[in-house]
C-alpha cells in the first residue's frame, strides 16, 4: 500500500518536471543521428578486408545504437531521481511522506525500470525510425519482417530498463549529483571503452573485461557497434543474452544493497 | 482534523562525531498550546525536531508523539505536519510539490486546494518554486504541513522570511490552530519573534535545556523596576528627582531612573512638571531570554514544569 502510494508519488514527479521529456528528446536526436550515420556510411563503403560485415549484421548494428550511444540517458536519469532530491534538499519532504526508507528506494527502482523502458522505445523510434530509411534507401536489409529482429528490440528495451535500474543504484550509492554524473560520464566514456578496447589484446582480461556493465549489456542485446569494432573480439565467446541481463542486473542490485546499507540511511540534515 | 498528541522529549540525545550536538533534553509539548522552541543558532533546535521526525537518528533518549516514533505512525503526515527548511524542486509548481506529497502521503487531492486556500498560496500554485519569494516558500512550506490536517505541527523557523503582514497572519494562525486542540511546535532563534504568539517556551542553548515553562513565568522573572522618563523641562524633574533621593541618568531615549513609574509619577507631580513622556525599563523579555541562554548556571528552574 505505502509502496504503491510511493511508486504513484515517483511518477507524478517525474511528470511534474521537465528533466524526463529534454533527455528523450536529446536521446532521439543522438541516436537518431549516430544510426542514420552508420546506416549511411557503412552501406556506401566498400568491404575491405579484414572488416568483413555481413548483409544480415547492418540492420541490427543500426537499430542498436538506441543501447550503443543511447544507455547513458536511463543511467543518468535513474541516478538524477536521488541526486536531485539531495541536492534541492526535499528528500527530507520524501521521507517524512514515507519514513520507511526502503519502499522509497523500491519505487525509486520501479521509476527507474519504467523510465527506462521507456527511453528504450523513444531510442528504438530513432535508431529504427530514422536507420530503417536509410537502409532501405541504399538498398540494404531493413530486416523489419524478421521476428529475431523484434525479439533483439524487446532486448533493447529491456536492457535501457536495467541500466535505468543501474541509475538509481548509482545515484544511492553516491548521491552528490556532480559526483553522480562524473562517474558515470567517466565509466562510459573512458575506463570501460578503454579496457574492453585493451581486452582485445589477452584472452584472459577478456575473460574479464566480457563482465565489464557495458559487455554485459552489449551481450543482452546481441549486438553493439563496439562489439564489432573493438569488443571481445581475441577469441573470447561473450556472455549470452540472459547471462548479459543478469550481470546487468546483478550490478544494480549489488551498487543498489551498498547504497542502501550506506549513504540512505544517514541523517537527513 | 487528528486529535493534539503530547510530544515527550525523554533523554534526547545527539553526537556528530566527538561534538555533542543535543545533550539529554527532557521536556513536554502540550497540545491546545503554541510552544516556542528558542535558542540562539546552531543551539541544537533543528537537530531536536529531526530526531523527533525520525530523520535523524537519536544516539540516545526518544522524541515520541502521543507515545509513538515518527516512523511507527500509520499514516505519519495526518498525525504530524512539519516543514523543516521550506525546500522544494525549483521546476516544479506550488501546486505540484503538494500532489506530489499528498500522494506519497495517501492524502486525497483536494486537500491540495485546501491548503492553498488556508496559506493564500491560491494565486501563485501554479507557478514554479523557483521563482518564489522567501515568504512564498515558507507559506508553501507551511501548506505542506497542513495537508494530512494534522493535530500536530512542527514548524522550524516559519517567521523568517515573511513580511510583517505575513508575519501577522501566521501569529493569528498558528493561534488558530492551538485554538483547535492541536499541538503547535514553532522554533525560532529570536524571541521577539514569537513572544506575541506563544503559550509556553522551550529555551535550549549549546545542545542543553535552559528553560521550560510559561511565557508568563518566563516574564515574571524579569527585573523590571525602573522607568524611562521624558519631559519639555528636564533641569527641573532631574532637580525634583535628585532631591528625592535618585540618580538620573540622561539618555537617548530620555532620563533613566532606578524607580518605578508610578513613583516617578508622583515625584513630577509634586515638582508641577508635565511629562511627555514615562515608561518601565529595565531587563525586558528579550534580555532574559539572553541571559538565559549566555549563561550556563542559569537556568531558571523557577519557571520550570513537568
Amino acid at each position: 500500500m505505502t509502496l504503491l502510494r510511493a511508486v504513484s508519488a515517483e511518477f507524478l514527479k517525474i511528470l511534474t518536471t521537465r528533466l524526463w521529456w529534454v533527455l528523450a528528446l536529446i536521446l532521439f536526436g543522438y541516436v537518431g543521428f549516430s544510426a542514420a550515420a552508420i546506416a549511411f556510411f557503412l552501406s556506401i563503403t566498400p568491404e575491405q578486408p579484414g572488416m568483413v560485415i555481413p548483409d544480415d549484421f547492418l540492420a541490427p548494428l543500426v537499430y542498436s545504437m538506441a543501447t550503443a550511444t543511447g544507455y547513458v540517458f536511463p543511467i543518468i536519469f535513474g541516478a538524477m531521481s536521488i541526486t536531485s532530491e539531495v541536492r534541492h534538499r526535499t528528500i527530507g519532504t520524501v521521507f517524512l511522506a514515507t519514513p520507511t526508507r526502503s519502499v522509497v528506494l523500491a519505487a525509486k527502482a520501479v521509476a527507474g525500470l519504467v523510465l527506462g523502458a521507456v527511453y528504450g522505445v523513444v531510442g528504438l523510434a530513432a535508431s529504427v525510425g530514422l536507420g530503417a530509411p536509410v537502409l532501405a534507401a541504399t538498398g540494404q536489409e531493413t530486416l523489419l519482417a524478421d521476428g529475431d529482429t523484434w525479439l533483439m528490440l524487446g532486448r533493447i528495451v529491456l536492457a535501457m530498463a536495467l541500466w535505468g535500474l543501474v541509475g538509481v543504484a548509482l545515484g544511492v550509492l553516491i548521491p552528490s549529483q556532480i559526483g553522480s554524473i562524473v562517474t558515470i560520464i567517466a565509466f562510459t566514456q573512458f575506463v570501460e571503452p578503454i579496457l574492453r578496447t585493451a581486452a582485445a589484446f589477452a584472452d584472459w582480461l577478456g575473460e574479464v573485461a566480457k563482465f565489464l556493465p557495458g559487455s554485459a549489456g552489449d551481450a543482452l542485446v546481441g549486438a553493439s557497434f563496439f562489439s564489432v569494432f573493438a569488443g571481445t573480439s581475441g577469441g573470447v565467446a561473450p556472455l549470452e543474452w540472459w547471462q548479459g541481463g543478469l550481470v546487468l542486473a546483478g550490478y544494480a542490485v549489488l551498487l543498489g544493497a551498498i547504497g542502501a546499507a550506506t549513504t540512505w540511511r544517514r541523517d537527513v540534515t | 482534523m487528528s486529535t493534539g498528541q503530547t510530544l515527550v522529549f525523554d533523554g534526547v540525545t545527539k553526537h556528530f562525531g566527538p561534538v555533542a550536538a543535543v545533550e539529554g533534553l527532557d521536556f513536554t509539548v502540550e497540545p491546545g498550546r503554541v510552544t516556542g522552541f528558542l535558542g540562539p543558532n546552531g543551539a541544537g533546535k533543528t537537530t531536536t525536531l529531526r530526531m523527533l521526525l525520525g530523520l535523524v537518528a537519536a544516539t540516545s533518549g526518544t522524541a515520541t508523539i502521543g507515545g509513538k516514533a515518527y516512523r511507527d505512525l500509520e499514516n505519519p503526515m495526518r498525525v504530524v505536519g512539519a516543514s523543516l527548511e521550506a525546500a522544494f524542486h525549483p521546476g516544479r509548481s506550488g501546486r505540484a510539490h503538494l500532489a506530489v506529497t499528498a500522494a506519497a502521503a495517501g492524502i486525497p487531492r483536494d486537500r491540495v486546494t485546501a491548503v492553498l486556500e488556508q496559506t493564500g498560496m491560491a494565486p501563485y500554485a501554479d507557478r514554479r518554486v523557483g521563482g518564489y519569494s522567501m515568504g512564498m516558500r515558507q507559506r508553501l512550506g507551511l501548506a505542506t504541513a497542513l495537508l494530512g490536517d494534522p493535530g500536530v505541527l512542527v514548524l522550524d523557523e516559519p517567521i523568517n522570511g515573511l513580511d510583517p503582514e505575513g508575519i501577522r497572519w501566521i501569529r493569528s494562525f498558528l493561534q488558530a490552530l492551538a485554538a483547535e486542540g492541536r499541538t503547535v511546535l514553532v522554533s525560532s532563534h529570536l524571541l521577539s519573534e514569537v513572544q506575541q504568539t506563544v503559550d509556553d517556551v522551550v529555551v535550549i542553548a549549546g545542545g542543553k535545556l535552559r528553560y521550560v515553562g510559561t511565557l508568563a513565568a518566563l516574564e515574571g522573572t524579569s527585573t523590571a523596576n525602573g522607568s524611562v522618563v521624558d519631559t519639555p523641562d528636564r533641569a527641573v524633574l532631574i532637580a525634583a528627582l535628585e532631591a528625592a533621593g535618585h540618580d538620573v541618568r540622561v539618555e537617548a531615549e530620555g532620563l533613566v531612573v532606578e524607580l518605578a513609574p508610578v513613583e516617578v509619577g508622583r515625584i513630577a507631580l509634586a515638582a508641577g512638571v508635565a511629562l511627555s513622556a514615562l515608561a518601565a525599563s529595565g531587563a525586558g523579555l528579550e534580555d532574559e531570554f539572553l541571559a538565559l541562554v549566555a549563561d550556563p548556571e542559569r537556568a531558571a528552574e523557577g519557571g520550570r514544569q513537568r
